[in-house]
C-alpha cells in the first residue's frame, strides 16, 4: 500500500492568541504556550466567538459557510489534483469526522456529493463511499483496515479523509483545553498497485473505551475535556504506540520522522524526546492551527511531505478522543 | 467465509398508532396512512403526551424524556444476539455500528456501546443509515480471515421518532425506533452462512435524505421511494441470476421503508407472501436496524438449506444486499 498523494484544507478564519485572550479571560496566553500552540484554524468568524462565546452548538453552525464536509471536499479535490486523477478514478472512500453537521447521510457520501459525479452520457458515477470513524485513530484505522483486506478487494485507488470541526463545539469563555481545537480536513489517495511518496509498512488503531467519557461531545453539547484525567492517558497511549512500532519494525528512534496528533504538542514532544526521537524531527502542525482530532497527524505529514529522504521512515502518530490512538508507519520511497 | 452465529433485536414499548397521528389534527387521517404506506403502528421511545404537546420541534426535549436511548437499544440487541450465539464480551474482538441517530459525537455509538457491554476489543463506527445490514456485512467479510478476530458484533440502532416534525403529517407516519444485533464469525459456522455481500452509493443524491443533527428527519419522498423500489428490484433480480433462489423455499427481507412499497418490490419479483419476511406495519421504518431485526425475529423459523435473500437500501443514497444460507 502506498500514500500517492495527500491534500489538506483549513477554514479561512485564523484564531491567534489576542483574538481569544478577551473572550477566554487574561490566562489564555498562557494556555496555549503551555499546549505549545500559537494560532487556531476556525469555520467559525471571529466575531462570532468574540460575541457569542457561548453560542454552541446549536446556533453557531449556521454562521459560516465553511464545514468540515466543505473542507472535505477541498481537501480531496487538492489531493485528487496532485495524484493527476478524478473522483472518477476512485473506487472506495473512506471518511471520519467527530463533529457531523448532519447523522445521515455519511460525512464522506456528503463530501463526495460536492463533486461532478456525472459522466459524459449524463450518468451518475456510482461507488462505494461510507464513513469509517476512529476519531483520534481516522487514518491509523482507514489504513489498517485496507491492510487487512484480501488483496483483491482493494481498489487501484481509495480516498481516505477526515474533516473536523471542533471549534464549532467549543466555548470561548474561560481558558481551558477545549478551546485548543482547531478545524481542518486531511485527504489520502491510497493504492496498493501504484507506488507513491510513501509506502504503507504497518498501521495500527487502538481503543480504551473505558475512558471515552473523558473527551466528550453529546450530540447537542459543547465538548468537555476532564484534561487533568486524560493528559497522562494520552500520553500513555502514544508512547504504547510508539514503543509498538519501533520494537514490531527494528527501528531506530533517532532516525525516526514523527507526523504527530494530539491534544498537548508540547508535553507529546517532551514524552517523544525523551524515548530518543529528535526533536527537530518532530512535526505537529496542531502547533499552528489547532488540534483537529482525526486529521491532526496527517497534516502534520502533509508538512513533512518533501522534508523525508528516501529510505526514511515516518510514524503517523496520534492519541486523542474516543479514547483513541493509532500508529503508521511509513518510509519514504 | 463469514457465518451469522446468532441475532439480537430490542424495541421500545411505546407505540405511536394511526388514530394518534389523525388526532394530532395535521391533516392526516388513519385511513389514508394505512393505504399510502401501509403502516398499521410504529415502536417509539418517546411519551406519547410529549409528542402530543410538544410536536418535538426542539429534537434537544425528546434526549430528555425518551425511555431509551439508541444505545439502550443497542446494548438489549446485543445482548440477545451474544446469548443466541453462546458468546461473551469477553470474547468479542472488534465491535463495529451504524446509527444516525447518535447521542454523541465524541465518543462514537460503537465506543459507547462497547463501554456499556463491557467489550474490550476495537470499537468503532461504520455508518451509511438504513443499508447498514448489507454494509458492515461487506465490509467484515472483506477482511483476510486470518486478521479477523473471533467474534465479531455488529450493530445498528436507530431512535428516529426522537428527529422527527410532528407537525408534519407524512414523517411521523414512516419512523419508528429500534435496534438489531448480530454476531458474526469466520471460524465458526453458526445458523447463517453468508453468500455474497455487495454495497455501492450514489452520492450525487446525498441530499435527498438528511438528519440534520441540530434539527429534523428531512428527505424528498418521491423521489427516494422510486429509488427505493427500483434498486430493491434491481438487487433482488442480480441475487436471482447469481444463485437460483427458489422464491417457494427461500425467504425475501428488503429495507423496511414502508409496507406498499414493499409490496410493490415483492410483485414485481413474484414473491409469494410467506417468504416475505416484513415488520415495518407495527414497528414503522426502524432504519438500519429494520431488516436485521426482521431476521432476528425469525431466528427461530430459518429452515436447514434455506436462503434468505436481505436487500436494502436508504440514504447516501446507498444500498445493498446480503445472501445468506442456513
Amino acid at each position: 500500500m502506498h500514500i500517492v498523494s495527500i491534500g489538506y484544507s483549513y477554514p479561512s478564519t485564523i484564531l491567534d492568541t489576542a483574538t481569544l485572550r478577551e473572550p477566554c479571560d487574561g490566562r489564555y496566553d498562557e494556555l496555549s504556550s503551555h499546549f505549545g500552540i500559537s494560532t487556531l484554524r476556525s469555520v467559525v468568524p471571529v466575531g462570532v466567538l468574540r460575541e457569542e462565546p457561548s453560542s454552541i452548538p446549536w446556533a453557531r453552525h449556521k454562521s459560516s459557510g465553511e464545514t468540515p464536509s466543505t473542507l472535505g471536499a477541498a481537501a480531496v479535490r487538492s489531493a485528487l489534483e496532485k495524484a493527476g486523477l478524478t473522483i472518477h478514478d476512485i473506487k472506495l472512500l473512506l471518511a471520519d469526522t467527530c463533529t457531523p453537521l448532519e447523522t445521515c447521510p455519511s460525512e464522506g457520501q456528503r463530501i463526495a456529493a460536492q463533486f461532478d459525479l456525472k459522466n459524459e452520457k449524463g450518468e451518475s458515477y456510482f461507488f462505494p463511499v461510507y464513513d469509517v470513524t476512529g476519531l483520534a485513530a481516522a487514518f491509523p484505522l482507514h489504513l489498517e483496515t485496507l491492510l487487512s483486506w484480501r488483496r483483491e478487494e482493494v481498489p487501484q485507488y481509495v480516498v481516505s479523509v477526515s474533516a473536523n470541526a471542533p471549534t464549532l463545539t467549543s466555548t470561548y469563555e474561560r481558558a481551558i483545553p477545549e478551546t485548543l481545537v482547531g478545524d481542518a480536513a486531511v485527504a489520502l489517495i491510497l493504492s496498493p498497485t501504484i507506488k507513491g511518496r510513501f509506502a504503507v509498512l504497518d498501521a495500527q488503531s487502538s481503543f480504551d473505551t473505558s475512558n471515552g467519557e473523558m473527551f466528550i461531545n453529546g450530540i447537542y453539547d459543547a465538548t468537555r475535556i476532564n484534561y487533568g484525567d486524560v493528559a497522562p492517558l494520552l500520553l500513555s497511549q502514544l508512547e504504547t504506540q510508539l514503543h509498538y512500532a519501533i520494537e514490531k519494525h527494528n527501528l531506530n528512534p533517532s532516525a525516526l520522522h514523527i507526523a504527530l496528533g494530539t491534544l498537548n504538542s508540547k508535553d507529546a514532544r517532551e514524552l517523544l524526546v525523551s524515548k530518543g526521537i529528535q526533536s527537530a524531527r518532530i512535526c505537529s502542525a496542531s502547533e499552528e492551527s489547532g488540534y483537529s482530532a482525526g486529521s491532526a497527524p496527517a497534516l502534520s505529514l502533509a508538512k513533512l511531505w518533501d522534508e523525508v529522504p528516501p529510505g526514511d521512515h515516518v510514524l503517523m502518530l496520534s492519541s486523542g478522543p474516543g479514547l483513541s490512538s493509532g500508529v503508521v508507519v511509513l518510509q519514504a520511497v | 467465509m463469514l457465518n451469522i452465529l446468532g441475532m439480537g433485536h430490542c424495541h421500545p414499548t411505546g407505540v405511536i398508532d394511526n388514530k394518534f397521528l389523525e388526532e394530532l389534527g395535521t391533516g392526516t387521517t388513519a385511513q389514508w396512512i394505512e393505504e399510502k404506506i401501509g403502516i398499521l403502528e410504529r415502536a417509539t421511545t418517546l411519551p406519547l403526551d410529549y409528542i402530543r404537546d410538544t410536536r418535538n420541534l426542539d429534537p434537544r426535549g425528546a434526549l430528555e424524556v425518551a425511555t431509551m436511548t439508541p444505545t439502550e437499544m443497542g446494548v438489549s440487541a446485543a445482548r440477545i444476539a451474544m446469548e443466541r450465539a453462546g458468546v461473551t464480551a469477553s470474547q468479542i474482538g472488534l465491535l463495529v455500528c451504524n446509527s444516525c441517530t447518535p447521542t454523541h459525537a465524541m465518543p462514537t455509538e460503537g465506543q459507547v456501546l462497547a463501554r456499556e457491554l463491557g467489550i474490550e476489543g476495537k470499537a468503532y463506527d461504520i455508518t451509511t443509515a438504513c443499508p447498514a445490514f448489507a454494509l458492515h456485512m461487506d465490509y467484515v467479510g472483506k477482511f483476510d480471515e486470518d486478521k479477523l478476530p473471533e467474534f465479531i458484533l455488529c450493530v445498528s440502532t436507530a431512535a428516529l421518532t426522537q428527529n422527527v416534525n410532528y407537525n408534519d403529517r407524512s414523517d411521523g407516519a414512516i419512523w419508528g425506533d429500534g435496534a438489531a444485533a448480530w454476531i458474526v464469525s469466520a471460524r465458526h459456522h453458526g445458523r447463517l452462512r453468508m453468500l455474497d455481500s455487495y454495497f455501492n452509493a450514489d452520492p450525487s443524491r446525498a441530499h435527498a435524505v438528511v438528519v440534520d443533527r441540530y434539527g429534523h428527519f428531512r428527505q424528498d419522498g418521491r423521489a427516494v421511494r422510486n429509488f427505493s423500489v427500483l434498486q430493491t428490484v434491481r438487487l433482488v433480480k442480480r441475487l436471482e441470476e447469481m444463485f437460483s433462489l427458489d422464491w417457494n423455499n427461500d425467504v425475501f427481507i428488503g429495507h423496511q421503508a414502508n409496507r406498499t412499497m414493499l409490496e410493490q418490490i415483492v410483485n414485481n419479483r413474484d414473491i409469494p407472501a410467506n417468504s416475505h419476511w416484513h415488520n415495518v406495519s407495527y414497528l414503522g421504518n426502524q432504519a438500519g436496524a429494520g431488516a436485521p431485526a426482521v431476521l432476528s425475529q425469525h431466528w427461530d423459523e430459518i429452515r436447514p438449506g434455506q436462503k434468505v435473500a436481505v436487500a436494502v437500501v436508504g440514504a447516501g443514497l446507498s444500498w445493498g444486499s446480503v445472501l445468506l444460507q442456513a
